[in-house]
């Protein structure tokens, strides 16, 4: 019989690993995604994914119920990995260009169907890029809430939560974050292409 | 006049209501106010179009990082492993896993069972905080029972000569006394009447050796050799316990070094007396009334004696 989610909570609190196995599949995408966006590192991500489950079962007993679950386990992935990066820059290591991260997921998700004509690929390909370079150029706080609001649909309060400040610097974040995109890729924004 | 009203809201104030008005985060008044100034202002209008874009092409072509089945498959593995290794922990730390996780599985089962009686499950708030207020108020009564327990009792014994090596703990009452005037013979010990003795001159000795714990107070005050009175260049110091009813009944208690008096409550009238009876020493009486309060306090009991009630 299938368990459900708070189910599968309930049971890993009382001590019961194979709680665990459903409750990974189900968030390890999401969780390898944020820290990848986050650490813009497929080591660290790893890592951070690692110590982000590894935590969720450690801690499950400190899991309020009245919280989602998901949302904790944002907040803890986010944090595990702003602690590697934050490790990473006392490395003083550069971070790794993006060309790493396509290399390593040959099979990256698309959203819009790519299209017949050969010339509208090319575009999309290349707005692809500059897009994501837009978005991983920006600073660590506004790229998080970029991320978690645009791409994770995450509602203010609980990226709020989340990174543990109030909802009127999330907002704010998010509009600065947005205008800077908007200068980044003016371009495209500017162009009156169909997109 | 409508038209006026709205360009009154400037372009900076509706800046910051962009971003949630493209989410459609504002609520009906603010996103009616937004709207009429979009109406009127044309640059705001192409901040907004521009801004909605923006968001488009992040949402429309930021490419996310997605890895191949293979690399999960493999993650689910190691982090098995992971867990695994991680298991053996400090002994401390799976003691206190272990109270969390039994804690937990009695609380679930708790809750389950409360879902069959929806009038516990309604009346959950009340009913547990009757239970903390019983429990609290039994605890709290039964512990006070406990700290209310009374020091030892130390009463006076009369003794033979005092012995030169423990002239602290042997107390002779009266302050003129003379211990050549009757003396008892070494090891007889008289009947706790200490009323009926006050009067009689002899040697006391305290049934208990005196603590911090012992009841009462005593001043005692270094007092010449001669035995004359204390007087007012006396060096005064707090340094024994005593139960005050019995020696407040009687005059200072002194040896060849030290007069004691008690203090506490009956110190006023205890003094008064003192005073009329030996009119040479008022201003024994006023020093007495003087001691510094830091003389008078000790810190390791300080709840026994209030030193501002003199």
């Amino acid at each position: 019989m299938e368990r459900t989610e708070a189910l599968l909570i309930d049971h890993l609190r009382e001590g019961d690993e194979t709680a665990l196995a459903p409750l990974v599949e189900k968030y390890k995408r999401m969780v390898h995604r944020l820290a990848m966006q986050i650490t813009r590192n497929h080591e660290d991500a790893n890592d951070v994914m690692q110590e982000t489950f590894i935590k969720v079962y450690q801690s499950i007993h400190t899991f309020r119920q009245e919280a989602a679950f998901e949302t904790w386990v944002y907040r803890i992935a986010v944090n595990q990995a702003l602690n590697f990066v934050k490790r990473r820059k006392r490395r003083r290591e550069s971070p790794l260009a993006t060309t790493e991260e396509s290399e390593f997921h040959p099979d990256v998700r698309q959203k819009v169907e790519m299209a017949n004509d050969p010339q509208v690929q090319a575009e999309q390909a290349e707005l692809r890029h500059w897009v994501t370079k837009a978005v991983n150029s920006l600073s660590l706080k506004h790229r998080i809430v970029v991320i978690l609001h645009e791409l994770e649909g995450l509602t203010h309060p609980e990226i709020a939560s989340i990174l543990n400040c109030s909802e009127g610097t999330v907002r704010s974040r998010l509009h600065y974050a947005r205008k800077q995109l908007r200068t980044l890729l003016k371009p495209y924004v500017d162009a009156n292409s169909e997109f | 006049m409508e038209t006026g009203k709205v360009m009154k809201l400037k372009c900076n104030a509706i800046q910051r209501f962009m971003s949630d008005y493209i989410d459609g985060g504002l609520s009906a008044p603010d996103t009616a106010k937004v709207e009429e100034h979009l109406q009127l202002c044309l640059g705001c209008q192409r901040e907004v179009n521009a801004l909605k874009k923006t968001r488009d092409l992040v949402v429309d072509f930021y490419v996310e990082p997605e890895a191949p089945d293979s690399y999960y498959h493999q993650f689910e593995v190691e982090l098995h492993r992971c867990i695994e290794k991680k298991g053996p922990i400090a002994l401390n730390q799976r003691l206190k896993t272990s109270v969390l996780q039994f804690t937990w599985s009695l609380l679930t089962r708790f809750r389950h069972s409360l879902g069959r009686y929806s009038f516990i499950r309604m009346n959950a708030l009340p009913l547990g905080v009757l239970f903390v207020l019983v429990v609290s108020g039994f605890v709290a009564t039964h512990l006070l029972k406990q700290e209310v327990s009374l020091p030892p009792k130390v009463y006076l014994q009369e003794v033979g000569e005092p012995n030169n090596g423990d002239e602290k703990s042997e107390l002779r009452h009266g302050p003129y006394s003379d211990r050549k005037t009757k003396q008892k013979a070494p090891g007889e010990v008289s009947t706790p009447t200490l009323a009926a003795d006050a009067e009689k001159i002899g040697y006391w000795k305290l049934t208990e050796p005196l603590t911090t714990e012992t009841e009462g107070h005593i001043i005692v005050m270094h007092i010449s050799s001669d035995r004359s009175a204390p007087n007012d260049t006396a060096n005064s110091a707090l340094i024994v316990y005593a139960q005050p009813d019995i020696l407040s009944r009687k005059s200072p208690l002194q040896d060849d070094k030290y007069a004691a008096l008690p203090l506490e409550l009956q110190v006023a009238p205890f003094s008064e007396k003192y005073q009329r009876k030996h009119r040479r020493l008022p201003r024994f009486v006023n020093k007495l009334m003087n001691v510094p309060s830091e003389v008078l306090s000790i810190p390791a009991i300080p709840e026994l004696y209030d030193s501002s009630k003199l």
